[in-house]
């Protein structure tokens, strides 16, 4: 086992965005019983002197101008569980200790990236990339590994029989011993643990309690120590609150972003993508803003991701200031690697296509996108529909939903198309040898819905009929039982017309549709 | 030519074109005579299962039927054959033979080579695809067919079809053929149309709404008026069906069925033979003499047999049974079979028919004019011995089983028609739950109103039509349990022969009410697992106390046996095993067998009739204690019943 312990010990100021560099000293504090404590200083308020642990009046006397924030532990939560779901990206063992440290077992995945120097550099990259101030400690024990990292000790220590050597120089107050009993020990002179260790045990337990042995066996390894291991939520699910009201949707972008992130880390953690996500914009006196979107294809990438809410916040329009923002993945389905082809190249992959769809969906809203179906139906207003969602590029299945929808009388070359000939589906070899597909002529213009011919504009009968009656009689199970006799007819203008009579009462004339 | 269209329609599916046909003959042949048709071919796909039912119906309404079937070649050939003469019923059955035998069970597969030389009798309606396979079709049907050939024309309301009608036109006439008008009927009216598209929906195994153009784009295909038909077809293609339906003159009544000639030796006639045999079976039943009310009896039936010229049932039942008899097989009569004195001497019932008063009237009658029902008991572990006897005998050309026809009940119609509707399947589990067994269809409403549902939903309303509809419609054939069926002539000549769906079982299309209207010979060779039980008996007996008892030679009137019936100590004990046998036996107290036999048969549901009863009573009789180590007999042979054991042991 080999434990990588990493603390963040700027936790509360990294999480402010632009707090670490910005040129004014600033200094986060939590309330601590009457008094107010500083939590963490940026680099400005640092170099002045003000430290964490000190009181907020004592820093304001070290830096006369320093500004201070309330600490906001829900967002350090949130950064944590962000970067506990990050960590499980290169570990499944991952543990959080306290508010700010996190303990991810990396020797089973040592051979996963090649070797543990890569490992640790794509660890450092990842974090280097977030920008959150880090200390790492590498040890054997998970709580060897946490005392390194918070003495700054940056070495690695591998084995168990060398950490005894590299902990005597280190102080006792980085490490889990209560502050009393640091205290006691300093004041008998035990400042470091290598004196602590030349201490006979017994004696130790007797005069300062169990707990100090034990801590040296943990740290040791000589006693197991119980780490919990940080579970996966079942569903992804965070909030991010801020105190102002922001109504800039475009500045809404950002804590979106760390969300998304989030989710992302999730997803790759739980090795699951997700096909539809839910934004819920929470305002004072509104109801929610919630905004669905759908993906075409179920993407863990979180580039596509952010891309997709960019493209919907975009036109975004909020009844009021947003103060906290809720992202939730509501559907999620499992990982699906796609198989990559040697020779293709960027950009033309079909999940190419389909993120650009999705794009176009969170741009211009969920159910504005669609495509045409064509479906086997003898009702001609049933044969073509339009479907929207899920499935842009795959075969139509035709089921009774889909057929709701009428055409439209758009007249495109696709609609030509359609109509032509019905073409052979899967159906084929099941088709009863008997039933010959139709060949006929159909309109190029459909009507959506067939219009009475007295609401026709120049509508009349003075030409005869051209044909047969063609009789439709199908459709009973839909509550559409269509019965008609349909004929062709010409104007006098020259417009040929395809009209229908009804067979049952009343025998109202309809147009359905016009040759071109 | 009259000024009033005639027209015979030549291309019609009944019901038993299975999940295609959505009338019945019987609904076919009524509407057609409504409608004045001259003649209706049922056409099936095929197939002439349901042929002997349009006989019936064809009888029944008067309107003249035509044999026929239709058929599509693997080539895409499709074509209906309709039947002039005996010989082309002979190749008819030939035919369909060979297509359903090349095939598993339920399909067919025919080539156009399957067809050569059995070309006669037969008029050829090719139906043209337009486009390029007519030719050859034409060339081959011509070859083989000679002039019989005509080129279908069937216009359905489509969306061309003058067009179409003038191709056809053009193309019978630069191939020289005569063209017909033919309807390509499914149903006998267009309100069917929605049974129609269910039907086919279930065949295709999808939902009406999914299944899209698999289904008929109208109703047309409907047995329609003249006037109407005559708008659509010029007039010289209807005449074209008459004068094609005033050929075919072949009826099922013409069939020409023999009795297999192995039954008589070759000096005799049947009528000799079945009485010498009688004689000499009565002579060994009553060694002492036979009695004179039953050589009255014997004299009586044997006329009557005579008279019905039904010899040939009780030879060949004799044949069988005197086999199973030389192998030691226990085989018994049932059924109304026990009131013949005839059987009796034959060996075939082991019943003494002297010892009551038997109808014989039951069993055989002049007034019913149907052919005697002797169904016959066999040991069921050794009955596969009997079978195999019967086809090496007659041989498989000559003998087949009987098919049983599967119909849909209204429970596996809620099923079927629920999952065409596209309801969900819990919701169709449920509806059938809902639905008892027995209940009757007019209760469906209420049974689905008892469960919570609506029937007034329009979903529920269309299931419940349908349902309807759809009951008592034949879904397959399957083999009959143990009917057989023995010709002079090959089978295949008389009807077709399809694959069970047991490997090596071939079954006929017809079923057993078919073969009694045709008057073909049926026997039933079933198996009984009581026999086998008291075979198991009697080797005991005989191992244990040297003695050889037979069905026949059971003592009788045993009153040990009775006071243990009467005690109603019954368990095991074969018919009167039942709790309500049990309940009222001690209060009835039969002391002699016709009052226990008649009160037995009271309980029984028709299955098993009086004549069975006797000997299981009289073998009860056999009750010796005796101590022995076997596991079957020390069941067998303990104090009381015989056959405490159970069958399957």
């Amino acid at each position: 086992m080999l434990w990588l312990a990493l603390q963040f010990p700027h936790l509360a100021i990294d999480t402010r965005p632009g707090a670490e560099t910005q040129t004014e000293p600033l200094a986060i504090s939590e309330a601590q019983g009457a008094r107010r404590i500083i939590i963490a200083a940026n680099a400005a308020a640092r170099v002045q002197g003000v430290r964490a642990g000190q009181v907020l009046g004592a820093a304001q006397t070290l830096c006369a101008e320093l500004k201070t924030a309330t600490r906001r532990s829900s967002d350090e939560d949130a950064a944590m569980q962000s970067l506990a779901l990050w960590a499980l990206g290169y570990s499944s063992l991952v543990a959080r200790h306290g508010d700010d440290t996190l303990l991810v077992e990396i020797g089973a995945s040592r051979l996963l990236f090649g070797n543990e120097r890569r490992l640790l550099q794509a660890i450092a990259v990842d974090l280097e990339g977030d920008g959150l101030a880090c200390v790492a400690g590498l040890a054997a024990t998970a709580s060897a590994a946490r005392l390194f990292a918070s003495a700054g000790h940056g070495r690695i220590v591998r084995d168990l029989a060398d950490l005894r050597e590299h902990i005597t120089a280190i102080e006792l107050h980085h490490g889990d011993l209560p502050t009393d009993t640091c205290d006691a020990l300093a004041g008998v002179g035990v400042r470091r643990y290598g004196a602590l260790l030349r201490l006979p045990r017994h004696e130790l337990a007797r005069r300062f309690g169990q707990v100090v042995p034990d801590h040296l066996d943990t740290l040791l390894g000589r006693r197991a120590e119980v780490i919990v291991p940080m579970r996966i939520a079942e569903r992804f699910r965070q909030r991010l609150e801020w105190p102002h009201a922001i109504a800039n949707s475009m500045v809404l972008l950002f804590p979106a972003r760390r969300l998304l992130v989030a989710a992302a880390h999730w997803l790759v953690a739980c090795q699951r993508s997700t096909t539809r996500l839910r934004l819920a914009f929470a305002h004072e006196d509104h109801p929610d803003t919630v905004i669905d979107l759908g993906l075409g294809q179920s993407s863990a990438d979180r580039e596509h991701l952010i891309a997709v809410v960019r493209a919907r916040l975009e036109r975004l329009t909020l009844p009021q200031g947003c103060v906290a923002l809720t992202l939730e993945l509501t559907e999620t389905q499992a990982l699906d690697a796609p198989s990559r082809d040697l020779f293709v190249r960027h950009g033309e992959a079909p999940e190419d296509a389909q993120q650009l769809l999705d794009r176009l969906q969170g741009r211009l809203g969920d159910t504005a996108v669609e495509r045409f179906v064509v479906a086997e139906d003898h009702r001609p207003e049933f044969c073509v529909g339009a479907t929207h969602g899920s499935r842009f590029f795959s075969r139509p299945t035709g089921t009774s939903q889909e057929k709701r929808f009428f055409s439209r009388p758009t007249g495109t070359s696709q609609e030509k198309r359609f109509f032509s000939r019905p073409t052979g589906t899967s159906q084929e070899k099941h088709r009863d040898p008997w039933v010959a597909p139709t060949t006929a002529m159909r309109p190029m213009f459909l009507l959506s819905e067939p219009q009475p011919v007295a609401q026709w504009p120049s509508f009349d009968w003075r030409r005869a009929r051209l044909s047969l009656p063609e009789r439709i009689e199908s459709g009973w199970w839909d509550e559409a039982d269509a019965t008609r006799d349909y004929y062709r007819l010409d104007q006098t203008d020259g417009a040929r017309l395809w009209v229908f009579r009804n067979r049952q009462a009343p025998h109202d004339w309809f147009v359905q549709g016009v040759y071109a | 030519m009259s000024d009033v269209p005639v027209y015979a329609e030549l291309h019609c599916l009944s019901n038993f074109s299975f999940l295609r046909g959505a009338s019945s003959a019987i609904e076919l042949f009524q509407r057609a005579q409504q409608l004045g048709y001259d003649a209706l071919a049922i056409t099936d796909d095929c197939s002439l299962a349901g042929i002997v039912r349009a006989h019936e119906a064809a009888e029944k309404t008067g309107l003249r039927l035509i044999v026929g079937a239709e058929f599509t070649l693997i080539e895409g050939t499709r074509l209906v054959l309709l039947v002039i003469d005996h010989g082309g019923y002979t190749n008819l059955c030939r035919i369909i033979t060979q297509g359903r035998r090349a095939a598993p069970k339920g399909r067919y597969r025919l080539s156009r080579n399957d067809f050569s030389g059995h070309g006669d009798g037969l008029i050829a309606l090719l139906l043209p695809v337009l486009s390029g396979t007519d030719a050859p079709s034409i060339e081959w049907a011509r070859a083989l067919f000679g002039n019989h050939v005509y080129l279908a024309i069937e216009l359905h309301r489509g969306a061309n079809d003058d067009e179409r009608l003038a191709a056809l036109l053009a193309l019978a006439e630069s191939h020289g053929l005569t063209p017909v008008a033919r309807g390509d009927v499914h149903m006998h009216v267009r309100a069917r149309r929605a049974l129609q598209d269910t039907v086919t929906a279930i065949r295709l195994n999808t939902t009406v709404a999914e299944a899209g153009f698999a289904l008929h784009p109208n109703g047309e295909r409907h047995l329609r008026r003249i006037d109407d038909l005559a708008t659509i077809y010029p007039r010289a293609l209807l005449d074209a069906s008459q004068r094609i339906a005033e050929q075919c003159c072949f009826s099922l009544k013409d069939l020409n069925y023999q009795y297999p000639r192995e039954l008589v030796p070759a000096a005799s006639t049947p009528t000799q033979y079945l009485r010498s045999l009688t004689e000499h079976g009565a002579h060994e039943r009553w060694p002492e003499g036979i009695p004179g009310h039953v050589r009255s009896l014997i004299e009586k039936e044997l006329a009557l047999i005579a008279e019905l010229k039904f010899e040939a049932f009780f030879l060949t039942v004799e044949d069988i049974v005197r086999y199973a008899r030389s192998r030691d097989i226990l085989c018994q009569g049932r059924g109304s079979s026990a009131n013949s004195v005839v059987c009796f001497c034959l060996g075939i019932t082991a019943v003494d028919p002297a010892r009551m008063n038997v109808l014989f009237e039951r069993f055989l009658s002049s007034a019913r004019g149907q052919p005697p029902d002797i169904d016959v008991d066999f040991e069921h572990e050794r009955r596969e011995e009997v079978i195999q006897y019967i086809y090496a005998k007659y041989g498989r050309e000559r003998t087949a089983l009987a098919a049983t026809v599967i119909r849909y009940r209204t429970r596996s119609a809620i099923r079927d028609v629920g999952r065409v509707l596209g309801l969900p399947l819990d919701s169709v589990e449920s509806f059938t739950r809902a639905i008892g067994g027995w209940d009757s269809h007019r209760v469906l409403e209420t049974r689905l109103r008892e469960h919570g549902y609506d029937p007034d939903a329009p979903i529920l309303r269309k299931l419940i039509r349908l349902v309807r509809q759809l009951r008592g419609f034949p879904r397959h054939l399957s083999q009959h349990v143990g009917g057989f069926v023995i010709s002079e002539h090959s089978l295949a000549s008389l009807v077709p022969v399809e694959n069970a769906a047991m490997p090596d079982r071939t079954i006929i299309q017809w079923d057993k009410d078919d073969l009694e209207t045709m008057k073909l010979l049926k026997v039933d060779v079933l198996a009984l697992g009581m026999l086998s039980c008291l075979r198991r008996c009697f080797d005991l007996v005989h191992a244990q106390r040297a003695q050889r008892w037979t069905l026949a030679t059971l003592p009788a009137e045993d009153p040990k046996t009775y006071a243990m019936i009467q005690r109603a100590d019954t368990l095991g004990v074969f018919q009167i095993e039942s709790r309500a046998q049990m309940s009222m036996l001690p209060r009835l107290k039969p002391a002699c067998f016709t009052i226990w036999s008649s009160k037995s048969r009271s309980f029984a549901r028709g299955q098993f009739r009086v004549a069975w009863s006797i000997p299981t009573c009289v073998v009860a009789t056999a009750k010796r204690p005796s101590a022995t180590n076997s596991t079957n007999s020390s069941r067998c042979l303990n104090a009381h019943s015989v056959f405490r054991c159970s069958k399957n042991r």
